[in-house]
């Protein structure tokens, strides 16, 4: 019974440390928009040329978790996309605004490919996850009797992104979505470190498909 | 076999383990491009285009050392040259021979590869570029221009492996060298049909 109560107080001191974090959305429409059954979206990202940092990773949840909350479009995985539309759509040669969206359809090739993909809308992602301060200390060492570590360290960490939904028909964005979710992650070390690490990448991931979603369905 | 054989062999072992080898891989897509018809093209390729392998065993990074880029260039030159040219031929980097059905001749070889690795460059980043000089001569084998074309590609380590990051980055830079050839082409290859016709 002792052995039950000392589980559960560390199962739930894990998941409310775990789940210590702040998250903030907003929303902006701009124009009216319409996606229809079977149209098609694109999880774009600005090119590394104009100093974006949005990681791959992040880009991959989006698209995954889009795919997975609904059926009422089409999602096209973003790297197959770029594939499609090679060299128009590369880091050198994406549009980076909805300013080069004109010179960037004015290419037959690339508007009737994407005419033939029936792409309606590109998901323009921005942002990234930054860690802002940590602090603790944490020791390891090591003998021929055993080992262990010792001591506190955290960590905070804040992830902003933002998403920009540009028409590709009105070449202009129709709106924008953000979410930034804040975060402290902990490893207390006893002997052995249990890391509690607040996923913040994780929850902002999820947000923000929510948030889009929430921006799509209200048509 | 004494101590210190032992010891040396597991020296030699330990080391070997520690060199770091990167195969490339790197396939583009077929380019998006308009086909530039009746016109003949054929294209020599340098030994450093066919079989590169970068050898570094100065650099300070942890992912350097042998990087075989195996037949990647070969495959992204004659993927974006076959695109723009569907009659393209290829000769032997020892051709002398002048054909009387070709209109140019490319040759392209690799100027330089450079990379710098998160420790050296102090971020997360690796860092690749690549040069490219592709001699243009016309049907009489006379120098008509040099074009340089340069690719550069970035991979933050993220959740990435030190070698997957460094691939990945000089994927990028491949992929890039392709997208410049295809702007060159479009937006030069005109000049140089109208050097021809002048030399006529």
């Amino acid at each position: 019974m002792i052995h039950h109560s000392t589980l559960i107080f560390f199962l739930s001191g894990f998941f409310l440390i775990a789940g210590c974090t702040t998250t903030r959305l907003e929303e902006q429409t701009n124009l009216p928009f319409e996606i229809l059954e079977g149209e098609s979206v694109v999880i774009t990202s600005n090119s590394y040329h104009v100093g974006n940092e949005t990681e791959t990773d992040f880009l991959q949840c989006i698209n995954k978790s889009l795919i997975k909350k609904q059926k009422t479009f089409n999602v096209i995985p973003t790297q197959q996309f770029i594939n499609q539309l090679y060299p128009w759509f590369e880091p050198r040669t994406a549009p980076q605004t909805t300013d080069d969206l004109s010179s960037f359809l004015a290419r037959d090739l690339v508007r009737e490919r994407i005419e033939t993909l029936d792409v309606k809308y590109f998901v323009n992602i921005s942002g990234q996850t930054k860690t802002n301060s940590s602090s603790g200390a944490l020791t390891c060492a090591a003998g021929p009797g055993g080992g262990g570590c010792f001591g506190l360290a955290w960590w905070d960490d804040t992830s902003s992104y933002s998403a920009s939904i540009w028409d590709l028909s009105k070449e202009s964005s129709v709106g924008n979505v953000s979410a930034s979710v804040s975060g402290t992650s902990v490893i207390p070390a006893l002997v052995i470190p249990i890391p509690i690490l607040a996923r913040t990448q994780k929850t902002a991931c999820e947000e923000l498909t929510d948030q889009i979603l929430d921006f799509f369905s209200r048509n | 076999m004494n101590i210190n054989h032992k010891l040396l062999l597991l020296l030699v072992v330990l080391c070997q383990s520690c060199t770091q080898s990167i195969v490339i891989n790197t396939t583009v897509p077929e380019p998006l491009v308009e086909k530039i018809e009746n016109f003949n093209l054929a294209v020599i390729y340098e030994d450093n285009i066919q079989n590169y392998q970068y050898e570094n065993i100065n650099s300070k990074s942890s992912a350097c050392c042998e990087i075989d880029f195996s037949d990647s260039q070969l495959n992204l030159f004659r993927k974006i040259l076959q695109s723009f040219f569907p009659g393209l031929i290829e000769l032997p980097n020892n051709n002398s021979e002048m054909l009387s059905n070709v209109d140019l001749y490319m040759e392209p070889q690799l100027d330089a590869f450079e990379f710098l690795s998160p420790e050296e460059s102090r971020n997360d980043k690796y860092a690749v570029w690549l040069k490219y000089k592709i001699d243009i001569y016309d049907n009489k084998k006379t120098l008509l221009s040099n074009w340089y074309i340069t690719g550069y590609g970035e991979q933050n380590t993220g959740s990435f492996g030190v070698s997957e990051s460094l691939t990945k980055a000089i994927d990028l830079a491949l992929r890039d060298t392709g997208v410049n050839l295809a702007i060159k082409i479009e937006d030069d290859f005109d000049k140089l049909v109208k050097l021809i016709s002048t030399d006529l």
